[in-house]
């Protein structure tokens, strides 16, 4: 490196030593900005955990007794309101995994027909999706009721993750449209010259190359459906139907008294998968902003 | 082994017409090239032989069957794309092994086969590999591979050396040709190159803007270019085309070439060529049909050097006349300097005339270009 002209060694050494205290200032000063901004959140989360380990806290954040007491709905009924807390959570899972398994199944051919071929409505099918997506689902709420009342799939897992899969589906169809769009032609055309079918080179050849896509909309899918909130306390009454989202409702609900330490435990309960399903799922979601994927 | 035909084939694309009314005869186990710079259909043309695209018009014969409807699983046909388009997921092996797969051919019997064909293309030690930990010259053997294990009878090849190093394209040119040659197969090879293309084909096909320019062997396309556009595609340095005027002055006749290039022509065929009423010609002549010499001579002209390239063996002498450029290669051993004055000389027969109008070959006798030089001016 040149040094600049007119310094000695030690003002030289000076500068550098003044520019790295400027820096370690700026970091310093993102951090406490970061740490600041998201500390709301910190203290939610924070106020979860401790609520649910302990009888009760003090001004709202000092927990006195550390207890697993508010825990108890993992092994007795906590009143005469709740359904088995097992088969709520099978529910929500079923609820999750269907949502899941529908919107691959009907995402992916349908992104694949998008992306690859011509065909009359395809200039007006991708505006009209992204409009679909931008739909409010609750102002459909009253609608969705008679349909699925007509339907005979009111009370039903089944007619919430029908309905939670036909508005997400725009995203799903957007999201493996930009996959599909990545991968190279060239591939496609190699393997109808190779001596594939169509159907056989959409399974061989590209699939494996929109992997990862497939499961970023299966992570997406799974978190949506086990979040679901509004449609299954609209749409499930009947409590041997209930997901945790209506269990916890119940809890809030509860028209007796208010049991801090038993929300925060159940709401613990509820999360608690979503996050560690997130930790190990995030590198995949973290692609879907890339829309594609590289040969290699 | 196919013998392929195109009759009167044209592809169009909405309003664009990629592939303009090509008819071509492809022989039986030789390399034919199409060549054409970018964009001008030839991609497409392969494309539709391979069965991907469908032709808009015309028909496609694979030894005399149409073949125009034909999905091109069904066409047996062997294609190494520009990209090679190796499947990224599976392993050499793996990859080179997907046709037979697909032909249902016994485990054992892929296995024989996908380690000859290795053998062939001497890939043997990296079928293990996938595809990103190969470099591009291997990637390439492995897709030619793949286009061959299943015995085509048709070999396609889009632009097989654009993407590999000046050094590994020689190499590979030479590969290509032995492996071909080795297997009889009939290829048809797409490139932009012209020195790709004279040297792999047996037969050239010249393509522009989807229109056939001239069909022929390498040596037809170089010393009889139908065209303009042939003329100055093909040879490189490309060929020197000058627009030029019959002048017949104090009993000579001359090329006028711009206000200050004067070739001289001998009088016969000058007084041909007015017989014809060709008094506007487009002159071409390869920068290696001409010479340099210090002395006078009678068919030749004086120029001042403007430049001098060394290409390696050769040395490329551009003179200017006003806005005129013409190029001389001369062996690099001649010492030449610039603003150096020499005479300038075609040397006889190799003088290519064309219609500035219909930018076609003039066809003249063969005897009269070649009695150039015997004639000196009156």
């Amino acid at each position: 490196m040149q040094r600049p002209r007119g310094l000695s060694g030690e003002t030289l050494l000076e500068a550098a030593r003044r520019q790295r205290r400027r820096e370690r200032l700026l970091t310093a000063g993102i951090y406490a900005f970061l740490i600041a901004a998201s500390l709301p959140l910190l203290l939610g989360y924070g106020w979860l955990v401790l609520n649910s380990f302990s009888e009760k806290l003090v001004y709202g954040v000092i927990p006195q007794k550390w207890t697993l007491n508010n825990f108890r709905f993992l092994w007795e009924l906590p009143g005469r309101y709740y359904p088995n807390l097992w088969r709520t959570t099978w529910n929500t899972v079923l609820l999750a995994s269907g949502m899941t398994l529908l919107m691959l199944l009907i995402a992916t051919p349908t992104a694949y027909v998008i992306s690859r071929m011509q065909f009359k409505a395809r200039g007006f099918l991708l505006p009209l999706t992204l409009i679909l997506h931008s739909f409010p689902g609750i102002t459909l709420l009253i609608a969705l009721y008679y349909v699925l009342r007509s339907l005979n799939l009111l009370n039903s897992i089944a007619g919430v993750f029908l309905v939670k899969t036909g508005l997400m589906l725009p995203l799903g169809i957007w999201i493996m449209k930009g996959f599909f769009d990545g991968v190279p032609w060239d591939l496609e055309m190699s393997g109808l010259v190779d001596g594939a079918s169509r159907l056989q080179t959409l399974w061989k050849i590209i699939l494996p190359q929109v992997k990862p896509g497939l499961a970023a909309l299966a992570i997406f899918s799974f978190l949506n459906g086990w979040s679901e909130y509004i449609f299954v306390i609209t749409f499930i009454q009947n409590k041997e139907s209930w997901t945790l989202a209506s269990y916890v409702n119940s809890v809030v609900g509860d028209f007796q008294f208010l049991d801090y330490g038993l929300l925060a435990a159940t709401a613990l309960f509820y999360i608690a998968p979503v996050l560690i399903f997130f930790l190990f799922t995030q590198k995949y979601l973290m692609r879907v902003s890339v829309g594609g994927t590289k040969g290699g | 082994m196919a013998n392929v035909k195109l009759r009167n084939v044209t592809k169009r694309f909405g309003s664009v017409v990629a592939v303009n009314n090509v008819s071509l005869d492809i022989p039986y186990g030789k390399v034919t090239a199409v060549l054409g710079p970018s964009g001008c259909g030839k991609t497409t043309l392969l494309l539709m032989l391979a069965g991907i695209y469908k032709p808009t018009e015309g028909e496609i014969l694979f030894d005399q069957l149409q073949v125009n409807g034909i999905p091109p699983q069904l066409r047996n046909v062997g294609l190494v794309f520009q990209s090679y388009a190796l499947y990224p997921h599976m392993t050499a092996f793996d990859n080179i092994a997907f046709p037979l797969r697909l032909q249902k051919t016994p485990k054992e019997e892929i296995k024989r086969r996908v380690e000859e064909m290795a053998e062939i293309v001497q890939i043997g030690d990296l079928l293990q590999r996938r595809p990103g930990q190969l470099s591009g010259g291997q990637q390439q053997r492995v897709a030619l591979c793949r286009a061959l294990v299943k015995n085509p009878d048709l070999l396609l090849l889009d632009e097989p050396l654009s993407n590999l190093d000046a050094r590994l394209r020689i190499e590979t040119r030479a590969e290509i040709k032995r492996i071909q040659q080795e297997l009889g197969i009939t290829t048809i090879l797409v490139t932009h190159d012209q020195v790709e293309a004279v040297t792999m084909a047996d037969q050239v096909a010249v393509l522009k803007a989807g229109v056939l320019q001239q069909y022929g062997t390498p040596a037809e396309l170089w010393h009889r270019p139908a065209n303009l556009f042939v003329a100055s595609f093909i040879g490189d340095p490309p060929m020197n085309l000058l627009r030029a005027q019959l002048v017949f002055q104090d009993g000579r006749s001359f090329f006028q070439c711009g206000t200050s290039l004067r070739l001289p022509v001998p009088f016969d065929l000058a007084q041909e060529l007015q017989q014809k009423g060709r008094q506007e010609l487009v002159v071409g002549i390869r920068p290696e049909h001409l010479s340099l010499s210090r002395e006078r001579s009678k068919l030749g002209f004086r120029g001042k050097v403007f430049l001098v390239e060394l290409l390696g063996r050769d040395k490329l002498v551009d003179f200017r006349f006003g806005s005129q450029a013409l190029r001389v290669l001369v062996p690099a051993t001649l010492p030449v300097e610039r603003g150096e004055v020499f005479w300038i000389e075609p040397q006889p027969g190799q003088l290519h005339l064309f219609d500035p109008a219909t930018q076609q070959r003039l066809e003249l006798e063969e005897s009269r270009l070649k009695a150039w030089s015997g004639h000196a001016p009156a």
